[in-house]
């Protein structure tokens, strides 16, 4: 008999189920009574994860193997597509890739137990032949020149190209036509046998389900193995920044820029860090967002459009604010972003702003519960954090005035890159 | 699920479910106009400066400040196409009163801000300001000429345009550049009294609220005065007679190819059941035989999917290739239509298409934009039918019935957007 522990928000009126297996796994269970079932399966392991140490010893993937799985997860042990299978049962499968993680999830709304099998029974076992792996390979080639086509997705990838020396988000998670020449039927069995153990899986599902047989299908999938995810090495990546400016030239209405400002990393499991992270976008959204003297003093004067957008991103050993538009006068609307930051650093917002701000970072984030299916994305892929939804939303409601304005003071101007694709 | 719709006066109609599934809500007001070339430029920026500010809020910032203070209230105003009917559209979106601090009831100033955005819009002498319209034309501009930077999505357009030339399918709802630098506050003054005063009106609403509380915020600030009821039927495509064979170069990476179909007009809820099961077979899912076979055997590209047009008899694939596969994916795909014209799909695939379009029609109400998507269809089509009449068609499609549309598929179009040869 599994026991799942009851975690519950009365305010909210929201609640899950939890359960971490002998071997690991990870078991999360959203009680929603809803036409639709939804279940994702999330294991820790994306495209940073491109260099790591197992057994003392250092192993390297050639960029792009971890959503190279993806691809070749969802194929059986003849040939056949799992496509086909979630078929059969109503199911309405997919599977996405990030730095951080790789997710494979359905939705049905008949024969939940059925389709379930069909994704552990994909998840838990893999199937290649270097055919099948060549074949794949155009497949993928097609999906990055796809990317290449979109100018907003090269004006950031070569921000973070810019940004960072070292790190593997200077290359897509899909990788590059040239790494995924590296990738073979070797690499794959090597990366899915290293991480893909039950401890770096998570399970999340959201409907009205039997929690017991759940816990047992997954106890059959995934008969108890004792390997430990291995630990993914990232080489030190000092806080100047690779390139201070590229320019690159396409098809666009208007020069797209994209500016990154490096910030010092930290951890991304821990509820302190989650908090940091939280200062420093609600500063950063005091500073430019909708409401802010910023964005509509050049709205207004016809420097920024609708495009334009300001935020911070926090990943595992990475972080930086990221301030992107269109317009061709991009390097004037650098000056006056870096001013403004600067300025703002004396002369800070009023306690009233904040207020506001807070209450609107409260609205978006009670959001994230009303899509079933965003919602167990996002506690599969959280199963393997020291913190959930509920302790973000604790967060928001502590978090004061003065650690804002410390978020903002900490930015330092002088690590800062911009990237642009000019029209022609 | 409680869906209650009430005709509030001639012409204007009100559509309101009422979930207690979200922690937000959702409230649209459509204007059907017919979608022309003349006019879908100014209904275009006419939306960018009804969300702009309000003659309460008349400049960016009281408005966005006023919306941040109402919990981050997204208030959009903006175009869409169906069929053959431009949608001049405005929406709130906002947290669910339960889920407000101190007991505010936020739906009802929410409805308020979007009435002041409808019928008390920021005038100077009567007319737009112009320094607003010089703006938001700039943005317009810039939003209509970013679409080359979406290349699937440019394609698409251009084969519209070309296949459906003449028709106001080919019409793009977003306007076109050369006609918005023409627009002034004047001439936008018109296009506002023609939403607010002519066109026929559709409010859906979705969220906790029961149907007499939306009924009050409705009755307070979105008070219509009666209009004609008068929509256009969508002209029948006719197959020009001969395949059009078009080729056009962009700088980019990789080949995008568009073909375009002609068929026999889903003009009843049984064809257009029919219509979705072919649909799902041949190219709507990853189970479908375009995705099967064109992805998955022949390798080909990392998209190959089908989009029938709504309320249009028309059919559209869409791929993106590596240079100089353009006639390989042709005949692949076309070979494919073939196929289904001789019946090659089994019963088991029938079975799980009709399986599939059920799964994602019961799911409809998992999401608020769906909720609202599906309650303006309840009262914009004088022959609706509801989600459960819609199961029934689909349930009662036979194998005979999908091969005999299939065969009324014609090709009428070869459109490649590529770069330029070596």
């Amino acid at each position: 008999m599994n026991s799942f522990i009851t975690v519950e928000n009365k305010e909210l009126k929201e609640k899950y189920y939890f359960l971490t297996l002998e071997n690991g796994f990870k078991i999360t269970v959203v009680p929603k009574a809803s036409p639709s079932f939804h279940a994702a399966i999330c294991c820790n392991f994306g495209g940073a994860d491109t260099e790591y140490k197992k057994d003392g010893k250092i192993f390297t993937l050639p960029a792009g193997t971890a959503h190279f799985l993806e691809h070749k997860m969802f194929e059986n042990e003849d040939g056949s597509d799992s496509f086909l299978d979630f078929d059969k049962f109503g199911g309405n499968a997919n599977a996405a890739t990030s730095f951080e993680n790789t997710c494979y999830y359905f939705s049905c709304t008949d024969n939940f137990y059925e389709n379930l099998d069909v994704l552990l029974k994909s998840v838990s076992s893999v199937h290649f032949s270097d055919e099948s792996v060549d074949k794949e390979r155009k497949i993928i080639a097609r999906e990055i020149t796809m990317y290449e086509d979109i100018p907003i997705s090269t004006v950031t990838r070569n921000m973070y190209k810019s940004l960072y020396f070292s790190h593997p988000t200077v290359l897509p998670v899909s990788g590059t036509l040239e790494t995924i020449e590296d990738i073979t039927k070797e690499t794959l069995f090597r990366a899915y046998n290293d991480f893909y153990v039950p401890s770096n899986l998570s399970l999340c599902i959201c409907g009205i389900v039997d929690l017991e047989r759940v816990a047992n299908a997954v106890t059959r999938y995934f008969p108890d193995r004792s390997a430990k995810r291995p630990e993914t090495v990232f080489r030190p990546e000092p806080l100047t920044v690779a390139k201070e400016q590229n320019i690159e030239h396409s098809a666009v209405a208007s020069a797209l820029y994209c500016i990154g400002i490096k910030c010092p990393p930290d951890s991304t499991d821990t509820l302190e860090a989650y908090r940091k992270a939280l200062a420093m976008r609600i500063a950063i959204s005091l500073t430019f967002g909708r409401a802010s003297d910023f964005y509509c003093n050049n709205y207004e004067s016809g420097l920024l459009n609708e495009r334009f957008y300001a935020g911070y991103t926090q990943s595992r050993h990475a972080a930086h604010v990221v301030i992107s538009g269109s317009g061709n006068e991009y390097e004037k609307i650098t000056e006056l972003a870096l001013t403004e930051l600067e300025y703002r650093k004396s002369v800070f917002f009023t306690p009233e702003q904040f207020l506001r701000e807070k209450k609107a970072a409260y609205a978006e984030s009670i959001t994230v519960f009303d899509s079933d299916e965003d919602f167990t994305s996002s506690l599969a892929a959280g199963a393997h954090l020291n913190y959930d939804e509920f302790d973000c939303l604790k967060v928001l409601r502590e978090i004061t005035f003065d650690e804002i304005k410390a978020a903002l003071d900490s930015i330092d101007l002088t690590n800062c890159a911009i990237s642009v694709i000019k029209k022609g | 699920m409680n869906i209650k719709t009430s005709k509030l006066g001639e012409g204007v109609y009100l559509a309101a479910c009422k979930t207690e599934k979200f922690k937000s809500a959702v409230m649209t007001v459509s204007f059907a106009v017919p979608l022309d070339v003349e006019t879908a430029s100014g209904y275009s920026l006419l939306t960018n400066l009804l969300s702009l500010s309000t003659g309460s809020y008349k400049t960016m910032q009281s408005f966005s400040v006023i919306k941040d203070e109402l919990y981050a209230l997204g208030l959009d105003a903006y175009v869409q196409r169906s069929g053959e009917l431009l949608l001049v559209r405005l929406e709130i979106n906002t947290i669910a009163d339960s889920f407000a601090f101190d007991g505010e009831r936020v739906l009802f100033r929410a409805t308020q801000l979007l009435g002041d955005a409808i019928f008390n819009p920021h005038l100077e002498n009567g007319i737009f300001p112009e320094r607003n319209v010089e703006t938001e034309k700039a943005c317009l501009v810039e939003e209509i000429e970013s679409l080359i930077e979406n290349k699937p999505a440019f394609a698409m357009l251009r084969a519209r345009q070309i296949m459906c030339k003449n028709e106001p399918f080919a019409v793009d709802a977003g306007g076109e550049t050369e006609r918005v630098l023409a627009l002034d506050g004047e001439q936008l003054l018109k296009f506002h009294r023609s939403i607010v005063e002519i066109a026929p009106v559709f409010i859906t609403y979705a969220g906790e609220a029961d149907f007499e509380y939306v009924q009050e915020c409705v009755k307070a600030h979105l008070n219509f005065t009666p209009r004609e009821n008068k929509l256009p039927s969508p002209v029948i495509h006719k197959h020009c007679g001969e395949i059009l064979r078009v080729s056009e170069e962009m700088e980019m990476e990789q080949t995008v190819l568009i073909l375009g179909f002609a068929t026999e007009p889903a003009d009843t809820a049984k064809k257009r059941a029919i219509l979705t099961v072919y649909d799902e077979i041949f190219g709507g899912s990853p189970a479908s035989k375009l995705f099967m076979n064109v992805r998955e055997k022949e390798g080909l590209c990392y998209y190959c999917s089908s989009y029938p047009a709504a309320r249009k008899n028309v059919i559209f694939v869409s791929c993106g290739l590596e240079q100089g596969f353009e006639d390989k994916a042709t005949d692949a795909i076309l070979k494919e239509v073939e196929s289904m014209k001789s019946g090659c799909f089994s019963d088991d695939d029938l079975t799980n298409a009709k399986n599939s379009i059920i799964r994602a029609l019961k799911s409809f109400e998992a999401d608020l934009n769906s909720i609202n998507g599906y309650l303006l269809s309840q009262i914009i089509n004088a022959d609706a039918t509801s989600v459960e009449e819609k199961i029934k068609h689909i349930t009662a499609i036979t194998r005979d019935e999908v091969i005999s549309f299939a065969n009324s598929v014609t090709p009428e179009l070869v459109y490649v957007l590529g770069g330029a040869n070596e």
